[in-house]
């Protein structure tokens, strides 16, 4: 029996040696086959970095070509000046005698060294010219170069499945209907808009390559992109945005899509891929309009075909094409092999998307998500609550991201309309009485930065006086309520003939943590402050149909103009923004001036006086500049954000195995 | 029995009835409604358009025509459609139900699985270290909140350790987390009943008799204390069952597990009444549903037990 077992026992572990032995000489094979891989992505990476620091070089030598054109041109255009006053003095000299003569003498000597100077400019010129040539040649093989490198690394590291872990499913997918940043989030991968908003607001080309705003802004010339196909392969030329245009003549429920049902009358078919855009107003920010998910290009013809299933189906030109949409789960979404149109200065890639694959988990519970970031569950997260984000910071493997949204920053509307904020001196009270250096510390971890105005510091258009307002200064809020009449009792809360300084502040629950410090504020100087917390519709419901006297909000758009849906008089109502029910007709005439302004310059100043006029008037309590973090793993790559911070682009984006 | 069964299953459309006239009225007290949730998702609607949302909707309509023309519908098995995206009710509930039975069914086997031995320990060993410490933890796995014990797990399994994912979708890894914050709660409480229940069943006289026959302890447990002891924790496993079912929705929501939970919360959040109304019809329906099979199960293991009497 023991030899049996013996034997048997040596049997089994030669056989085990064996195929250990194997399996490390497989498996040892893969390790090299990749590590050359990487080795060769490493190398191409390389390449690219070179060709681009080529490029820059390129680049500067071009502008430096073309300054010296520019000097010269004007070394040329005075040398032309000269000799006319030459030539001029020579024909007045004509007709006189000796002094004339000889000043014809003088003349004709300075007409010819004015010749020979403007000479000298011209050859100058050209050989700028020619340098600018050069360089711009230079850049482009350059372009070429880095393309064709990231090219071999998108073969080396292509494949793989993103998972991108939102907060809330979308309602539904179809871009034309959609109403939430959730449904959009998802839109973005699968529809492309006509221009794209990347960061530092920039405008590039998406569905149209090139762009003209009439000097009116009252229509819109856009020359399409060719090659261009949906998922399901029907092509994309102008009859087919038109049709999608056309979809505005019936229900407009999309919330982008309404923005721009507000100015857009028709679409004028130019040729196969020229069209233009007729408004029926000026629209001067409508390229930034049509930027955004909500305008991604639908095909209208597949949309009516599917009928009520169409929010289930999207149908678009993007990098990813729908797969299949698991309900209360997540939706995923597959590599579109025919997308090759994308626009390089934004996706980095013209195509096709690197990952496979790319799934949208719905994790409602933030922490939650965060753990699953953690276990590498999900590859990326958005919406990175404050107090989570030292914690992901230390995480190794994970890197963690600020965005700055540009909009109307996060503010209590103090509301003129009922009293006891109907006096401006309670306002001004409320204003420098709250400490928002303290918010910033104590909710945001000092992440966010504190705001002065009713518009963001993103904007070029931002005035910076409005940081020399309502500085903090408690003692000022007790005079101003003395003077306006409110006094202490003995719990501290003032009166006036019988009535109580109220402060209900209303926030919408989870997007205005501030409140209860703001709250605490308050209570400081005799308000006799209390926080209502609704959610979501209910909010928006209560406080269209209710005022209250400091009602949170905040609102992310851009172009600046858009503020005008913060403050007007029309945008009263649930559902709109203008919480505060603040209606006064000097403030709407500013807004409406500012919308359909056309001048860059006019405008800046249009807005600064409303900037001014909003804090002269003490409508808002501003609070801090909205930020969101995201935090995604290192593995994870060559994302895009769009101008707005708001919506994450991953035609570009790859995974490292 | 049949006519038993039948008397039962006629009493089961009050409640329903009751439940969905209850939470018609319930969503009536929370402002806002279907249209005002759509804009605060960012829908810019002109008062024109929300007009024409809600009358599309049926909306403008009185409380009373509203609910008499929904359970009116009821009865004839329509559960009507989704406010936000149109799609029939049964084709939502239906599509997420299965996720949800199986969360409660692995709940409640999470908590017989515990609480049935744990209960049996503190009953023989009872009065004794063993018992107390039995009976400590159970009470403690009553007072921990669901929701904080699984973020708990999600902590101490998922992020450090590994062990199991802390999304919940598919399958069976998935569902240790989920069923364990789901059941804990409930194995306590059976715990407690099993104990009690096993130490009065040891008390009466066939047990004496059979110990007077020699059999031993562990035959005396298992074999005669425990099958009589167990009738009643039968009885409050149907009962319980309405509390998992209750449970799961938090707990979906936690995991991001898809199910009945997520679409409860989500109907809610969008003031999506249809949705809402159904899922919690089902719900109420597989709860009076499982409580009939539950007393007619009593009725087998206990013959001497009358069923319908008072």
């Amino acid at each position: 029996m023991r030899n049996l077992f013996g034997k048997r026992l040596s049997g089994l572990l030669g056989v085990f040696v064996v195929l250990t032995l194997l399996a490390s000489a497989c498996g040892g094979e893969d390790t090299t086959a990749a590590d050359q891989a990487a080795a060769e992505a490493a190398a191409a990476r390389a390449q690219a970095a070179n060709a681009q620091t080529e490029a820059d070089a390129a680049q500067a030598e071009a502008e430096a070509a073309q300054s010296e054109a520019e000097a010269a041109a004007s070394a040329l255009a005075e040398a032309q000046a000269e000799l006319e006053a030459a030539q001029q003095m020579a024909a007045a000299a004509m007709e006189g005698d000796e002094a004339a003569q000889s000043a014809l003498a003088e003349a004709e000597a300075a007409a010819q060294e004015a010749m020979q100077t403007a000479e000298a400019a011209q050859q100058e010129a050209e050989a700028a010219q020619e340098a600018a040539q050069e360089a711009e040649e230079a850049q482009e093989a350059a372009q070429m170069a880095q393309q064709e490198a990231q090219m071999q690394v998108d073969e080396m590291m292509g494949g793989g499945t993103i998972v991108f872990g939102g907060n809330q499913e979308p309602s539904q997918l179809d871009a034309f209907a959609s109403t939430t940043v959730n449904d959009q989030a998802v839109v973005a991968q699968i529809n492309e808009t006509l221009v794209i908003l990347g960061q530092g607001m920039q405008l590039h080309p998406g569905l149209a390559t090139t762009w003209s705003l009439s000097p009116d802004a009252m229509s819109l010339r856009l020359t399409l992109r060719e090659g261009v196909t949906f998922h399901n392969g029907d092509p994309f030329n102008a009859e087919v945005l038109k049709a999608h245009f056309d979809r505005m003549k019936g229900e407009v429920s999309g919330s982008q899509t309404a923005l721009i049902a507000g100015y857009y009358k028709d679409t004028e078919v130019i040729d196969d891929y020229t069209v233009d855009l007729v408004f029926s107003k000026p629209a001067p920010d409508a390229l930034i309009d049509l930027a955004a998910p909500g305008a991604g290009i639908t095909n209208a013809a597949a949309v009516e075909a599917m009928g009520d299933d169409a929010g289930q189906n999207p149908i678009g030109t993007g990098p990813f094409m729908f797969e299949e949409w698991v309900e209360g789960s997540h939706i995923s979404m597959v590599r579109n092999p025919d997308w090759t149109w994308g626009e390089f200065s934004f996706y980095g890639t013209t195509g096709p998307a690197r990952a496979e694959r790319l799934i949208f988990r719905f994790i409602p519970d933030e922490q939650t998500r965060t753990a699953a970031l953690s276990t590498g569950e999900i590859h990326f997260l958005d919406l990175v609550p404050f107090q989570n984000i030292a914690p992901l910071e230390e995480l190794d493997g994970v890197t963690v991201e600020g965005f700055s949204l540009p909009g109307l920053p996060q503010v209590n509307y103090i509301s003129p309309v009922i009293s006891p904020t109907s006096d401006i001196r309670v306002r001004q009270a409320i204003l420098h009485a709250v400490n928002q250096e303290e918010i910033v510390d104590a909710v945001f971890f000092g992440r966010a930065p504190r705001a002065y105005g009713p518009l963001s510091s993103d904007f070029a258009e931002y005035d910076p006086i409005v940081e020399t307002y309502y500085p903090y200064d408690p003692d000022r809020s007790a005079e101003l309520l003395d003077e306006a009449g409110w006094t202490a009792g003995d719990d501290g809360i003032r009166t006036k003939d019988g009535e109580t300084l109220r402060a209900r502040i209303i926030e919408n629950r989870s997007w205005n943590p501030w409140v209860t410090l703001l709250q605490d504020q308050l209570r400081k100087i005799g308000f006799d402050a209390e926080v209502i917390t609704l959610e979501g519709g209910g909010y928006f419901q209560e406080t269209g149909e209710t005022i209250f006297e400091l009602a949170s909000m905040g609102d992310v758009f851009g172009s600046p103009a858009t503020l005008r849906r913060d403050f007007h008089s029309s945008s009263i109502g649930p559902g709109n923004i203008n919480v505060g029910h603040i209606d006064d007709p000097r403030l709407d005439e500013l807004l409406d001036a500012a919308s359909v302004e056309t001048n860059l310059g006019v405008r800046a100043e249009i807005l600064s006086d409303v900037q001014r006029y909003v804090m002269d008037q003490a409508y808002i309590v501003p609070i801090i500049e909205l930020h969101f973090f995201t935090a995604f793993s290192n593995a994870l790559s060559g994302f895009s954000v769009d101008g707005t911070g708001f919506y994450k682009y991953f035609g570009g984006a790859s995974l490292s195995q | 029995m049949l006519r038993y069964l039948a008397g039962r299953m006629i009493l089961t459309i009050p409640v329903l009835v009751g439940a969905a006239i209850l939470i018609f009225l319930l969503m009536q007290l929370v402002p806002g409604d279907a249209v005002s949730a759509v804009m605060a998702g960012g829908a810019k609607l002109s008062p024109e358009q929300q007009l024409e949302m809600r009358e599309a909707l049926g909306l403008n309509r009185p409380l009373v025509v509203q609910l008499g023309d929904y359970l009116w519908g009821l009865v004839q098995g329509d559960l009507g459609r989704s406010t936000r995206s149109d799609r029939t009710v049964i084709s939502l509930v239906g599509a997420q139900i299965s996720s949800t039975l199986i969360l409660v069914a692995a709940g409640m086997a999470v908590a017989l699985l515990i609480g049935v031995p744990l209960g049996v320990l503190a009953a023989r060993r009872r009065n004794t270290l063993v018992d107390t410490a039995a009976m400590g933890t159970a009470v403690l796995g009553l007072s921990i909140p669901q929701f904080w014990l699984g973020l708990m797990l999600i902590l101490l399994f998922a992020v450090n350790l590994g062990w199991f994912p802390a999304l919940s979708s598919g399958g069976f890894r998935a569902l240790v987390l989920p069923a364990l914050a789901l059941g804990l709660a409930e194995a306590a409480v059976l715990a407690r009943l099993v104990r009690s229940s096993l130490i009065e069943s040891l008390e009466q006289d066939y047990t004496t008799t059979a110990r007077a026959k020699g059999a031993s302890d562990r035959r005396i447990t298992w074999r005669h204390g425990l099958p009589n002891a167990l009738v009643p924790v039968v009885t409050m496993i149907g009962l319980q069952v309405g509390n998992l079912m209750g449970a799961a929705v938090v707990i979906e929501m936690l995991f991001a597990r898809p199910g009945l939970g997520q679409l409860v919360v989500n109907s809610i959040l969008r003031r999506d009444l249809p949705v809402l109304q159904g899922s919690i019809l089902i719900l109420a329906a597989i709860f009076v549903f499982i409580n009939l099979a539950v007393d007619v199960i009593y009725k087998f293991l206990d013959p001497r037990v009358e069923l319908g009497a008072a």
